[in-house]
């Protein structure tokens, strides 16, 4: 274990901010997503055009689901045009062998017991990076596709039904795409509760301190550590 | 030298039917063989599935006799979940299911099975007048005036004219079967095309009841429907007032159109009372006025008779695995057991294994398999079921509104019950019990409305409706006289899944291959002995063939 | 032979005044939903095209498409078989029998090669070289590809033609098929439901007879005059479901109101069809309107999304019988239970290593 050496400034602002709107419109998506698919709630009283208790749940959904695929983009942008070199996973490279290589074993074998000591990173490590990228890279890109399409079925010939509706076709139906959705929604709290867990152990075990790291952006370097 | 003819594709029938005959020199048929060319395997797709499901894949089975085998479906899975339904949903199941019956047989009488008899063209030689006066004499039936029937050959002759005959195409115009006057043919023709308008109207109260036709929707526990004089959605007065217009004019319609119709076509058709077949006939009885299973309760009562003998009727228990079991032996299908045994629907199991020729083919090998149907026997015996059967039994057991109609039809026509036993028979008896259900109809609507009346608005048992309520495992039977006949569903159900399901139906009784014994079944039974004018036009084939309504979509299902 | 007529013709010969045509066709132009502006264009198709052969195939079906069709109100059947197409092969309603019925086949595909219509209603099993549908001692498979290759469209009736129906649900012991999986090289209009409502299966007919052209359809294949939006959002049920009214058990007070039917399991939402707009049978009801939730009828694939009566389908799942939440909870019980037994490794691992550095 290593020695803290020095505390460095990882996560800058958009990155934090972009965090904390995702992690939050995530969980709203996922609440009212349920509700959609279930809702419990007893009826409203009186006339039922006056009533929009479900069509609410819907909005809330939708509106957050922009805000969600806004911010998406804007971590995209981030990511590819800033300057902040721990926001650009740059280390990222699963189509080269190479990447698959030591770092990424060391970080299996130590997540598996299998390595006494933890290797440790400041930007994101090699499993880390992984698990976001088919979590919440893949897994929002598919929402959002997903979830556009659906969307536009609301409004046939609107821009949002044209862009996306291609996707009808190859998802066989329009219940096919809400099952879908409906199946894939699920990872997020699975990634949330692996990710919570990678993050305070990480605090425990190595003390680099990420868990108020996404609040204050400061990590600590720890002696020994891999680059990036 | 005994010739050997197919007639195949058979139209006017539901589904995919092959005929195969041998005739001797004077070109009478001496063997009939009967195939059913296409299998779906609905009961292989039922397994592991939500019973409450089932009646939906079961309903699929057969479009022209929609809402029967959903009927047997929900019976079937609510007699294995011991689930009583209320009055009202009995009342409104049995009131669609006689919709069904006054509908398939019109359109049965007028649009699959007339052309066997009248002769299109011939109608174009009609003296408009004539008919009139012929069509008054024999009905009250308003549209039959002169002009009416001008205007109609007017038509028709354009029609002829513009070279395109459509669905007349090629038909067997001319033929010496065919005996009625142009007057008569020009009758029927008009009726053809009233009755081809009418009957999309019986069918609004599935559609009131059941959301839809073809189709309605069904439901485990009672009907989907709600019922509340007091609500705008439910079935209120406006629902209840188109259900008994409809009834009014289904009963007008079949009292001076069909019944008229025909005992005036029958009557020139009297000599030709060929195509008896079997003589055994089975119904199971349908129109229960209290529980499914009081089956003394049933409207159409349930009985066997043997050998025409109309002064003995036997009992016949679906639910006892002695009486009837299905037979492989000329069936493109294997039992895990051997093909040697029938095998109870509750032990019975669907497992395809064609071995007849690739296509394309000229003849089957009727020695061996040669069919999509099994063979359904009751106590080893071919059966025939559908109208005639119900009728007789109906009438051996002294029923006395059967006993009057088919007095009435008998007295009219100048023959003796004995006559019943042949292919016209077979047609009058549809008849006669299309004027009966549509009594039904009227007698269940009354039914309902006292019920309403006295408060009762129920339509559902929600008792079972959980999965979690039922048994481990449990079977049950659900049964219906389908316009067809007799019509059983039996189920199997494991850990809230069906396990098996089998479906005997009505056309498989009467188009089923040969059994394991060599005997025939009851289309190839009635074919026999039929002299043919023409073998290269099988007219005669189409009519014996036709009066048994043929759905072969439901017999291999 | 005759000349062929003209649909004015006809109407005339049959004693059909000038003005009765003209409101015929403007009654028509009306029910398919057409500016007023194209009436000249649908009265000049009747006053000059000959009736249009149709070839009209069973293969595994149920027959219910035809029965639907026979059900037209507007244009009722009488009209069509006399005055718009000329239905010359019909295993339902055809007279003749045997090879005189054939005859009738390979005359319409001789004499209109390219011009006729190929309706087929019901799917193509292609297992065991198609012996589970044979007509005329040839496998159905055969005849599909013969009468196709010299039609000018292929209309796909009810779900069977269009996406495959009952028999092609799980197991699909017969390899059944729909249409577009045999026929690759031709216009194909699907016309989907388990039957399609009449006045479409209708409309499509009197479409393609009045204005020469198929109706436009949408990325599915079904026209966009019937198919354009889901019954959900013309369900007249759905002020309810906005507001969250829902029916929660068949015959409660709800029920009688009327109330949303989408936690009964109604796919409303998630089927393209005129249901909730033409209804049933010259507009008495629909399913719905009847109490019973929409089973999805005219979406591909809609037997397989059982039971009925639950929004979201059960999958098969390691042998069980599954909905997606359960899965999802499991997934996410499982998570959470990793993290624990992993936490409790590594706080074991830890002390050890303090043990061993000590
Ligand atoms: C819905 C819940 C959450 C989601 C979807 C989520 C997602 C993410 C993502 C995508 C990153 C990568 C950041 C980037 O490079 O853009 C990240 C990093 C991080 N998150 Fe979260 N997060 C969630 C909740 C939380 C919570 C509640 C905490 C802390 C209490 C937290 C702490 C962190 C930390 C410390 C990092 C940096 C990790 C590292 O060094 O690899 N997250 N999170
Ligand atoms: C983390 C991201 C998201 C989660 C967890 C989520 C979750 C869900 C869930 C569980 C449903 C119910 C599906 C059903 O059973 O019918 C749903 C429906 C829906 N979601 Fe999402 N969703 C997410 C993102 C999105 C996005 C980005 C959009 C884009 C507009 C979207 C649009 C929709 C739509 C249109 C529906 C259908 C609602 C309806 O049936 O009326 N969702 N979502
Ligand atoms: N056979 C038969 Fe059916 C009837 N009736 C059903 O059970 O026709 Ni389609
Ligand atoms: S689509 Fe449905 S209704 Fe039409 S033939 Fe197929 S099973 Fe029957
Ligand atoms: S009943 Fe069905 S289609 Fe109608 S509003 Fe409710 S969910 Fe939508
Ligand atoms: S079940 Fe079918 S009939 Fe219409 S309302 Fe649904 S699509
Ligand atoms: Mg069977």
């Amino acid at each position: 274990m290593g020695r803290i050496i020095e505390e460095i400034y990882v996560w800058r602002l958009p990155v934090r901010f972009y965090h904390w709107i995702n992690a939050l419109s995530i969980v709203v998506l996922m609440v009212t997503g349920l509700y959609i698919a279930s809702p419990v709630l007893n009826p409203p009283p009186g006339e039922a055009v006056w009533q929009h208790n479900f069509v609410m749940w819907r909005y809330v959904h939708y509106c957050i689901a922009f805000v969600f695929i806004g911010n998406f983009l804007y971590r995209l942008y981030y990511a590819l045009l800033s300057d902040d070199e721990y926001a650009k996973f740059g280390g990222f490279r699963p189509w080269s062998p190479a990447w698959w290589g030591e770092p990424f074993k060391e970080q299996v074998a130590s997540y598996l017991f299998l390595r006494k000591d933890e290797p440790n990173y400041v930007g994101h490590n090699p499993v880390a990076a992984l698990a976001h990228f088919i979590f919440i890279f893949c897994g929002s890109t598919f929402m959002i596709l997903t979830g556009l399409a659906m969307y536009g079925e609301n409004r046939p010939g609107s821009f949002v039904e044209t862009a996306f509706g291609w996707l009808l076709p190859i998802f066989g139906s329009s219940y096919n795409l809400h099952f879908a959705h409906h199946v894939m929604a699920w990872i997020f709290p699975l990634y949330v509760i692996v990710h919570l867990y990678a993050v305070f152990r990480h605090d425990v075990v190595d003390r680099t301190s990420v868990t108020s790291s996404i609040i204050t952006g400061y990590k600590h370097k720890v002696e020994d550590e891999h680059s990036l | 030298m005994a010739k050997k003819i197919v007639v195949d594709p058979i139209p006017r029938i539901e589904g995919h039917l092959r005929i195969e005959a041998k005739l001797n020199d004077a070109n009478v048929i001496e063997e009939a063989y009967s195939t059913g060319t296409m299998w779906r395997g609905i009961e292989v797709i039922l397994k592991g599935r939500d019973p409450r499901d089932a009646w939906a894949f079961a309903e699929r089975i057969c479009g022209v006799c929609t809402t029967v085998h959903a009927l047997a479906s929900v019976r079937c899975v609510e007699d294995a979940l011991g689930i009583e339904i209320p009055p009202n949903a009995r009342i409104i199941r049995n009131l669609m299911e006689a919709t069904q019956h006054t509908q398939d047989h019109l359109v049965h009488f007028y649009h699959l099975h007339a052309l066997d008899w009248v002769d299109v063209v011939s109608a174009l030689k009609a003296d408009p007048k004539q008919a009139s006066v012929i069509a008054q004499s024999i009905s009250p039936w308003p549209k039959s005036s002169v002009g009416y029937f001008k205007d109609l050959q007017q038509r028709l002759v354009s029609f002829v004219e513009s070279g395109q005959l459509g669905i007349f195409s090629n038909g067997y115009w001319g033929h010496p079967a065919y005996k009625l006057p142009p007057e008569v043919n020009l009758i029927a023709v008009a009726h053809y095309l009233e009755a081809l308008d009418f009957q999309k109207e019986i069918v609004k109260i599935h559609t009131i009841f059941g959301g839809k036709n073809p189709h309605p929707n069904y439901l485990v526990g009672g009907m989907a429907c709600a019922i509340d004089p007091n609500s705008d959605t439910a079935i209120n007065i406006e629902r209840l007032s188109m259900v008994k217009k409809i009834i009014d004019d289904t009963q007008t319609f079949i009292d001076q159109v069909y019944i008229p119709d025909l005992i005036a076509i029958a009557g020139y058709y009297k000599g030709w009372l060929y195509g008896g077949g079997l003589g055994n006939f089975m119904s199971y009885g349908d129109f229960p006025e209290t529980n499914l299973n009081d089956y003394k309760s049933l409207l159409w009562p349930r009985g066997i008779i043997l050998n025409k003998d109309l002064t003995k009727v036997i009992d016949v228990d679906p639910r006892d695995m002695s009486q009837i079991k299905e037979e492989i032996g000329h069936s493109w299908y294997t039992y895990t057991k051997g093909a040697a045994n029938g095998l109870h629907p509750w032990e019975g199991e669907t497992k395809p294994n064609y071995t007849g020729p690739k296509p394309p083919f000229e003849f089957l090998d009727t020695d061996k398999q040669y069919s999509w149907l099994k063979t359904p026997r009751w106590k080893d015996q071919p059966v025939e079921v559908g109208p005639l059967a119900r009728v007789l039994v109906a009438y051996a057991k002294g029923d006395p509104m059967i006993k009057d109609t088919v007095g009435m039809v008998l007295g009219k026509l100048e023959v003796g019950p004995e006559a019943l036993f042949s292919t016209l028979g077979r047609t009058a008896a549809r008849g006669i019990e299309c004027k009966q259900t549509a009594g039904f109809m009227r007698h269940f609507y009354d039914q309902l409305i006292a019920n309403i009346k006295a408060g009762d608005y129920k339509t559902f048992n929600s008792e079972r409706w959980e999965p979690s309520s039922w048994p481990k495992e449990c079977k049950g039977f659900g049964y219906t006289e389908a316009p067809r006949g007799s019509l059983g569903h039996w189920i199997r159900i494991k850990e809230e899944k069906i396990d098996e399901y089998q479906i005997v139906v009505p056309s498989t009784w009467n188009a089923s291959p040969r059994d394991n014994r060599g005997n025939s079944g009851a289309y190839e039974a009635a074919l026999k002995g039929t002299p043919m004018v023409d073998p290269s036009k099988p007219l005669e084939i189409l009519r014996t063939v036709h009066s048994f309504d043929p759905c072969l979509a439901c017999a291999s299902h | 032979m005759p000349t062929k007529q003209t649909f004015a013709e006809v109407f005339q010969s049959r004693g059909i005044s000038r003005r009765d045509f003209l409101k015929f066709c403007s009654l028509t132009s009306v029910s398919l939903g057409l500016a007023p502006a194209l009436l000249p264009k649908v009265i000049h198709a009747m006053e000059t095209k000959p009736r249009t052969p149709v070839i009209w195939l069973h293969g595994l079906e149920c027959t219910c498409c035809t029965e639907s069709f026979i059900r037209s109100s507007h244009p009722v059947m009488a009209d069509i078989l006399f005055n718009m197409i000329s239905l010359d092969y019909d295993d339902t309603l055809s007279a003749a029998a045997g090879h005189q019925l054939e005859d009738v086949r390979s005359k319409i595909m001789k004499e209109y090669n390219g011009k006729y219509i190929l309706a087929v209603e019901g799917n193509i099993p292609l297992k065991d070289d198609g012996v589970y549908c044979m007509t005329g001692g040839n496998s159905f498979l055969n005849v599909v590809k013969e009468v196709a290759a010299g039609a000018a469209a292929v209309v796909a009736w009810g779900a069977c033609a269009s996406f495959g129906c009952v028999q092609n649900a799980h197991p699909n012991p017969t390899g059944a098929v729909p249409i577009d999986k045999v026929i690759k090289d031709k216009p194909i209009v699907k016309v989907p439901g388990c039957p399609p409502i009449s006045e479409v299966m209708t409309g499509v007919i009197t479409h393609f007879h009045t204005f020469g052209t198929l109706p436009e359809l949408d990325r599915m294949g079904r026209p966009k005059a019937f198919y354009a939006t889901r019954i959900h959002d013309k369900c007249y049920r759905r002020a309810f479901y906005d507001a969250g009214m829902f029916v929660r058990g068949f015959d409660e007070e709800s029920t009688r109101k009327g109330w949303c039917l989408y936690k009964m399991g109604c796919k409303g939402p998630t089927t393209y069809n005129s249901c909730s707009k033409i209804q049933w049978n010259e507009g008495t009801s629909f399913p719905i309107g009847s109490g019973h939730p929409c089973i999805g009828c005219s979406e591909p694939g809609f037997w397989d999304k059982g039971p009925f009566y639950t929004r979201l389908a059960d999958v098969s799942f390691l042998g069980t019988d599954t909905t997606a939440d359960q899965i999802g909870m499991v997934a996410v019980g499982a998570a959470a239970a990793g993290a624990a037994a992993h936490a409790a490794v590594t706080a074991v691992k830890k002390k050890n290593d303090k043990e061993t550095e000590k």
